[in-house]
């Protein structure tokens, strides 16, 4: 019990830490560009008449606002700690490093919820507006999606201790996640072979839970609300095994300054 | 004379700086498979959202997207990059104009906003199943050329007006890279947004070259080949002026101020 007490101690200092730096520059791209990328999602839609796509054109940029924060915040977490000369410090500290991380990933996996409401307003402003008829599951949604993105920014963090250049990797990462989740399109547009990756990316299911809740037809939640729970345990363990490996083998043969 | 060798000596060490940032190898593994997956992306949403014609409109917009994306971001970036490294009193203490060193330090940003637009032709060109001939290869080079310039003169004026703001260099590059691609009919014809934008895209780098793009491309309408390319050099040329306003503007005021290297 003291060591868990210890551990949120950690991650609680760490997300104050990042929330003290107040409304800084990701946080505001984050909050903009996502609402301005789903007005180009939505115009297409729009264009070709299709209003029924509307749950697809309008949580896509949403949910990839929020992962793709968490992808750029694992990052940032990295090479903001290499560049300031600290990750060497962060390591030899008693504190688990990976908490540390955890800690700003949750701070701003939770600035970037801001992207939520504006992209909503943007659609009805478009006169594509995103009808929720189940809200309560909706939010149950978005929260089961906050805890994947702590946890698959907790994943990429434990790799990008291993890059020098994390901020070029940010750039890749996303596609290849935002073309398997099928949120901006349904699965079935993908090549076969491709479809079943797509069940291993929590924001897949997590899409469909809002889809469902925004179509009131949800009979199907529950499994996919699980799904999402399931991938962020597993990313997250993942992440942190990853992590504390990689902080033991740093740690013994001093290469963390190497990468 | 001189300029040129000034010129020629910034692009040299611009080439040096993004290689050092994107070694060949990582090029590879990180940013050609961004710019290929961008691709197949939109195309993917194309196919879902319309028919058979709208993917080819949206396949010919990812190759303006990729152009810009690949020049804009690191020319903003590199400009603060400068700064950042504490050469700009330097740079103003020096005989040379260091508007000119401004311009050439992002000759190869320019170069990979080309590579990737003509990487994404040739993708373009395969998913489209294009018969293309060497004359249509040469004229989409050429308005990527153009696209890529004027994209390029708004990198400057955007990373001269961060410069006083280093911080939200990313921010102001990707708002504008989304920008872009809502207004300059990337993904949605520039007639289908809202009609009070609709000027604001004429007057944008890309349009009137993506529109040439399509033309020579797909077939699509004549838009009036020269009126495009001087519509696409002027709001270049425009940019350019701007953008030079604003580093005298910048480099007068922080000199002034002493604030060369307090942004």
């Amino acid at each position: 019990m003291p060591t868990l007490l210890w551990w949120m101690r950690v991650i609680v200092a760490s997300i104050r830490v990042e929330l003290a730096r107040g409304f800084h520059a990701q946080l505001i791209g984050g909050a903009l560009v996502s609402p301005l990328a789903s007005a180009i999602y939505i115009l297409m839609a729009r264009h070709l008449g299709r209003t029924e796509a509307t749950s697809y054109v309008v949580l896509a940029p949403m949910l990839f606002g929020m992962w793709g924060t968490a992808i750029v915040a694992s990052g940032e977490a990295i090479s903001s700690e290499r560049g300031e000369g600290t990750l060497e410090l962060l390591i030899a500290a008693p504190a688990p490093a990976a908490l540390v991380a955890v800690g700003r990933i949750i701070a701003m996996t939770a600035e970037s919820l801001v992207a939520v409401p504006l992209t909503l307003i943007v659609a009805a402003l478009l006169g594509m507006p995103l009808e929720i008829r189940e809200p309560g599951l909706f939010a149950l949604g978005i929260f089961a999606l906050v805890l994947s993105t702590a946890a698959i920014g907790m994943l990429f963090a434990s790799l990008f201790v291993l890059a020098r250049s994390t901020r070029l990797f940010q750039n890749v990462i996303g596609w290849p996640l935002w073309i398997l989740s099928g949120v901006a399109f349904p699965l079935a547009v993908l090549p076969e072979a491709m479809r079943p990756l797509a069940a291993f990316v929590a924001l897949s299911w997590g899409a469909a839970v809002l889809r469902g809740a925004a179509a009131g037809a949800g009979a199907s939640w529950g499994i996919g609300l699980a799904a999402v729970l399931v991938l962020s345990v597993a990313y997250a363990t993942l992440g942190a095994r990853l992590f504390i490996g990689i902080e033991r083998r740093v740690r013994v043969d001093g290469s963390l300054s190497t990468f | 004379m001189v300029a040129a060798r000034v010129l020629a000596a910034a692009a040299h060490l611009s080439l040096g700086e993004f290689f050092g940032l994107y070694p060949p190898k990582l090029y590879f593994v990180a940013w050609v498979p961004r710019v290929v997956l961008q691709l197949l992306f939109f195309a993917l949403l194309a196919s879902f959202l319309g028919g058979h014609d709208y993917l080819r409109f949206v396949v010919i917009g990812s190759v303006a997207h990729a152009t810009y994306i690949g020049a804009l971001g690191f020319t903003v970036a590199s400009i603060t990059w400068e700064q950042g490294s504490g050469t700009v009193p330097l740079l103003v203490a020096s005989p040379s104009s260091p508007l000119l060193v401004f311009v050439g330090r992002n000759l190869a940003m320019l170069g990979n906003g080309l590579v990737s637009g003509a990487l994404t032709l040739g993708l373009a060109a395969v998913v489209l199943d294009l018969d293309l001939t060497v004359g249509q290869v040469l004229a989409a080079s050429m308005i990527l050329v153009l696209a890529t310039a004027s994209v390029y003169c708004l990198g400057l004026l955007l990373g001269s007006i961060v410069l006083r703001f280093p911080q939200y260099r990313n921010v102001v590059s990707n708002i504008t890279v989304v920008s872009l691609t809502f207004l300059t009919g990337a993904y949605v014809p520039v007639a289908a947004l809202p009609s009070w934008l609709q000027p604001l895209s004429e007057v944008l780098p890309v349009t009137h070259a993506l529109r040439l793009l399509r033309h020579v491309t797909l077939g699509a309408p004549d838009p009036g080949i020269g009126p495009s390319i001087a519509a696409e050099i002027a709001v270049g040329a425009v940019l350019f002026v701007l953008a030079q306003l604003s580093f005298t503007y910048f480099l007068r005021q922080a000199r002034a101020a002493g604030t060369l290297d307090f942004h």
